[in-house]
């Protein structure tokens, strides 16, 4: 019998938890009251974390596909025949040819060992992760402003700001225990502005609420930017000393008025306005925004402009302020941290800086590729083209989680060689030519990092199901490549900060009480829970003019609807796990797509009649929500659903700056299905 | 009933004994920094003989665990299937009042009528052995108000009352004299001065606290006279974490599931109950109670309305577990407040 404290494998919250083992079984799930992100907290999915670790279907053994069939294989002769596969593919056609997927659901030190692997051992800088399809924008976007890519201050600031403006998340839902800070300000009476086309909860509580439309929102912020300036309610001193280009960026944003913009966003001026002076003249104001900002194909020009209102109002780089951006997965944070980027090592450290590169060299001791690598977006592209021939995937669900999967199914169908490390069999894992069983968080020792950028421990259980951690995995196959590694967690750590001056001062020893927040530059750095504090990392905030412009597919006379998607409660991403949780799959057992009353009435679309909602990439059938919680003109679907994939819907339209998928808003139209 | 007397240093040694008669002597144990939880010490050690405040879980998950194998089942086509059993004698140390008293009422659900083998099982293999509250263990907690502590009136098998020169201890039942009995060495007589000073804590207890007139809050809510906007504010609250139904040492609810791989698999029980709508969700789609705020008023009727009609008490024993783990800053002590103050 043991409780063993670890971190929750779900949101970007980061909550920690006991897992309760009685005879070397998972029973049950313990809140770690001492825990400084959740204290005593957890959310539905937290408390059944357990459930899935154990279930039946989770794989055992490595299997190899012969003649469209899988056999299972020894360990040994699985990995062998993935090594000697790596290495003639390698030889034919360059390290180029192949990539690596690495998992946000894994740990740092396994992130840092997989980078390491497609950088070190296989030659080529392919590598990235899913934060392609959450937050690169956040890294991409934050950087150029601000200089650093990541949260600026501290979930613990939350119930004490005067003002909060949530834009493109629900924190209730897919971060809930920020959502109880969310909460817990609501009862300290602070004033909430939600702009979101659905009424999500804080939105009952708002004292505005923005109803836009899906891909309208630089026009939204532009419009309160212009307001706040025009009534003079800027900072001015704040935008004098701490911040350059603003002149330039006021001639592009001048002509914003919320009168302007009054048919781009459907909302009335007067809200916008409102909106804009709550913010503005409210002392403790901070901006919490997740995937409803990013997932755009302006996903990084929405995260400049909510930090050029954050620079306007002097809402950052002090206590009670900054932008919270809310992290998807359990180490989406992690993975960028640990370079699993086709352009950055660990800590965000440039491939193509010649001193990064040669630090890393001479401490791996192998020459290492010197161009950026390819996006997980490009990826797909150059299969399709036929110039990327592998694909090492881990921990990840392409066919489900990518936009338009057709296209993503012909892609993994143009490889030569598709490995995919999982802990069960998913829809990409059976398109593979091996599947290697990987390992659950239950089962593995390393860290992972939140959303306010904090290292935590993740702690061992039981042992791997299938007899490897993810990290064992990819260091037998560096072995069998002529490269050994070492797998040890606290060793990768170790390594790790002895190579990036953003953790130099993480150690396993020092994570132990509450972990550290990032930037800890030194063995005695404390961490940094406020960031841009007197200063921004780049030196001054840097004002960049963002322009509306539409979503790649707006509504016409054909697709008449915008759908967007989004995350709920009871699941998570593709559903893997929570489907596999009793309670959380009796609770929301299917698919369905949320449809204004108005337009149900139009089209005579009723509760108890499954619709058609098709797109020109493809169509599902599925049961309607009549709902006003959702803008009239506007569709939503979950995506959690492998049975009834709402991606088959989405578009595969690209940020051109960070190359993320246009999930939020694209043309769709609902039929009945006898129509 | 006879009260006795025993050392810090003799319960060490009484403890020590006790250890040798269990398969788990299941103790409070400091884990990280300041978390309370129970866990075995007769193989690991570290238990508390003394704490303040009370474990984050109640010991409720050791007899009605979150997840539960009741049976394997060796062959669905025929069949087959062994139960799996749990024999293990467990001694439970420090257990608090309020938690006594949940036993108790659980003890009721599981035993009467219909009896639960798998609970009861580990219920006839287990001693409690209660510690009583020196103080309120934190701002949130009622039990004083919910005739569960400080002290435990019934329900466990021996009680120690701290005091400040040892214990006062009671047997509660014939497994708590056996135990006094067997002993005997390390107890002596209670003296006058330590009843005194019992009854100085339960003094203090009670004073500057209203009690609660339950008859009165059950009939508010059987008439459904709770003002409508109170279950408005909770329903916009929850967010069906489950956590209030996890940690309540009165929930008793679960349902069953089959984990299977092909023909083999074993038989789960989970924990269930009000929050979700899937509870009582019918096979065709419908739920009788679709909204939100009526979930949890299922949770607040069945604490404070069902049960008292049931059971004569309310089943909800001031623990306050619940309020300190509900992200929707739910109080059922702010509830219950509201609801006497505007009855």
């Amino acid at each position: 019998m043991k409780r063993v404290l670890t971190t929750c494998p779900y949101c970007g919250v980061g909550c920690g938890f006991y897992l309760d083992v009685r005879d070397g079984r998972i029973v049950g799930i313990i809140p770690s009251k001492s825990n400084i992100v959740s204290k005593g907290y957890l959310c539905v999915k937290g408390w059944h974390a357990h459930e899935p670790v154990e279930h039946p279907d989770r794989l055992k053994k490595p299997l190899i596909k012969e003649n469209g069939k899988f056999k299972e294989a020894s360990w040994g002769s699985a990995l062998d025949y993935v090594a000697g596969r790596l290495k003639e593919l390698k030889d034919k056609y360059g390290p180029d040819a192949l990539s690596v997927c690495t998992s946000a659901r894994c740990t740092n030190e396994e992130n840092f060992l997989m980078m390491k692997f497609a950088r070190a051992v296989l030659g080529t800088n392919n590598v990235d992760h899913c934060a392609r399809t959450c937050h690169v924008p956040t890294v991409a976007g934050l950087n150029q402003s601000f200089g650093s890519g990541a949260s600026t201050n501290s979930y613990d600031e939350i119930p004490f700001m005067d003002c909060i403006l949530i834009i493109g998340s629900n924190p209730t839902e897919a971060h809930p225990i920020v959502g109880w800070r969310v909460r817990t300000a609501i009862d300290n009476g602070t004033k909430i502005i939600v702009c979101d086309p659905r009424k999500i909860l804080p939105a009952e509580n708002a004292s505005v609420y923005i109803q836009h439309y899906p891909g309208s929102d630089i026009a939204l912020i532009n419009a309160m930017i212009q307001f706040i300036v025009s009534e003079g309610l800027h900072d001015k001193e704040f935008i004098a000393k701490r911040t350059e280009g603003f002149d330039v960026f006021w001639e592009v944003v001048k002509d914003y008025t919320p009168e302007s913009i009054r048919d781009t966003t459907g909302v009335e001026p007067a809200l916008i306005k409102q909106a804009a002076k709550l913010y503005a003249t409210s002392k403790r104001s901070c901006i919490m925004y997740s995937l409803g900002m990013t997932e755009h194909t302006v996903g990084t020009d929405n995260v400049i402009a909510m930090a050029n209102l954050s620079m306007v109002c002097g809402h950052v780089g002090k206590e009670f302020s900054g932008l919270y951006p809310m992290r998807g997965q359990n180490n989406v944070q992690g993975a960028c941290d640990m370079g699993a980027l086709p352009n950055v090592y660990s800590g965000y450290q440039p491939v193509t800086d010649e001193d990064v590169r040669k630090k890393f060299e001479n401490a791996w001791a192998v020459s290492l590729p010197t161009a950026n690598g390819l996006t997980l977006t490009d990826m797909i592209f150059k299969a399709i083209e036929g110039s990327l021939k592998c694909f090492y995937i881990i921990g990840e669900d392409q066919l489900r989680t990518d936009p338009n999967t057709h296209w993503i199914e012909k892609a993994l169908d143009s490889l030569e060689f598709l490995v995919v490390q999982e802990i069960f069999m998913s829809e990409t894992a059976k398109k593979a030519d091996v599947v290697l069983p990987g390992a659950s968080f239950a089962e593995k020792d390393g860290t992972f990092t939140c959303a306010e950028r904090r290292f935590q421990r993740v702690r061992k259980a039981i042992e791997p199901i299938a007899g490897k951690t993810d990290g064992q995995i990819i260091c037998e196959l560096a072995k069998r490549l002529g490269y050994p590694m070492d797998a040890d967690p606290e060793q990768a750590c170790a390594e790790m900060a002895s190579l990036t001056p953003l953790f130099r001062g993480v150690s396993f020893k020092r994570l132990e009480e509450n972990g550290l927040q990032w930037p800890v530059y030194s063995k005695e750095h404390p961490g940094t829970p406020v960031v841009h504090l007197e200063k921004f990392i780049r030196g001054l905030g840097k004002f960049i003019p963002v322009k509306h412009k539409p979503p790649a597919e707006t509504p016409d006379s054909e697709y008449p609807f915008i759908l967007t998607t989004g995350r709920m409660l009871f699941h998570y991403n593709t559903g893997t796990m929570t489907r596999r949780t009793t309670n959380l799959l009796r609770e929301h057992p299917r698919n369905f797509v949320q449809i204004n009353p108005l337009d149900a009435q139009k089209l005579g679309v009723k509760s108890e009649e499954k619709v058609r909602v098709k797109t020109r990439r493809g169509e599902l059938e599925v049961w309607p929500e009549v709902t006003d919680k959702i803008k009239a003109g506007v569709l939503w679907m979950p995506f959690h659903f492998s049975d009834q994939p709402t991606n088959v819907l989405t578009n595969n339209a690209f940020d051109p700056v960070c190359r993320i998928g246009e999930y939020k808003a694209c043309a769709a139209r609902v039929e009945k299905p006898s129509s | 009933m006879q009260r006795f007397f025993i050392t810090k240093e003799n319960l060490k040694v009484l403890i020590a004994s006790l250890k040798k008669d269990c398969d788990e002597f299941i103790a409070p144990k400091r884990e990280h920094l300041d978390d309370l939880v129970f866990g075995d010490a007769k193989n690991e050690g570290g238990e508390l003989l003394e704490y303040e405040g009370n474990s984050v879980i109640s010991p409720r998950a050791f007899l009605l665990p979150q997840t539960e194998p009741l049976f394997e089942i060796q062959s669905v086509k025929n069949c087959g299937f062994r139960p799996i059993e749990d024999k293990k004698t467990r001694i439970f140390y420090g257990v608090r009042p309020c938690d006594i008293k949940a036993i108790s009422l659980m003890k009721e659900f599981f035993l009467q009528g219909i009896e639960d083998t798998f609970y009861k099982q580990k219920l006839e293999h287990s001693v409690f052995i209660s510690l009583a509250c020196g103080k309120r263990c934190f701002a949130k907690s009622f039990c004083n108000l919910m005739d569960a502590g400080p002290v435990a009136k019934e329900g466990f098998d021996l009680q120690l009352i701290p005091l400040s020169r040892g214990y006062l201890a009671e047997a509660g039942s014939k497994k708590g004299s056996q135990i006094i009995q067997k002993n005997k060495k390390l107890f002596s007589k209670a003296l006058p001065d330590d009843e005194k000073e019992i009854k100085a804590l339960l003094k203090n207890f009670a004073e500057r606290v209203k009690k609660i007139d339950f008859k009165k809050l059950a009939n508010i809510m059987q008439e459904d006279k709770v003002s409508p906007e109170v279950w408005d504010d909770i329903g916009q609250r929850c967010v069906v974490c489950s956590g209030c139904i996890t940690l309540c040492p009165t929930c008793s609810c679960f349902s069953i599931v089959d984990r299977l791989d092909g023909d083999k698999g074993v038989r789960l029980r989970y924990c269930d109950g009000c929050p979700y709508a899937g509870f009582t969700r019918m096979a065709g789609g419908s739920t009788p109670f679709p909204l939100h705020k009526e979930h949890i008023r299922r949770f607040f009727e069945h604490k404070l309305n069902v049960d008292l009609q049931r059971y004569g008490t309310p089943s909800c024993v001031g623990c306050g577990r619940c309020i300190q783990a509900c992200p929707g800053n739910i109080s059922i002590k702010k509830f219950i407040d509201t609801v006497i103050l505007n009855g």
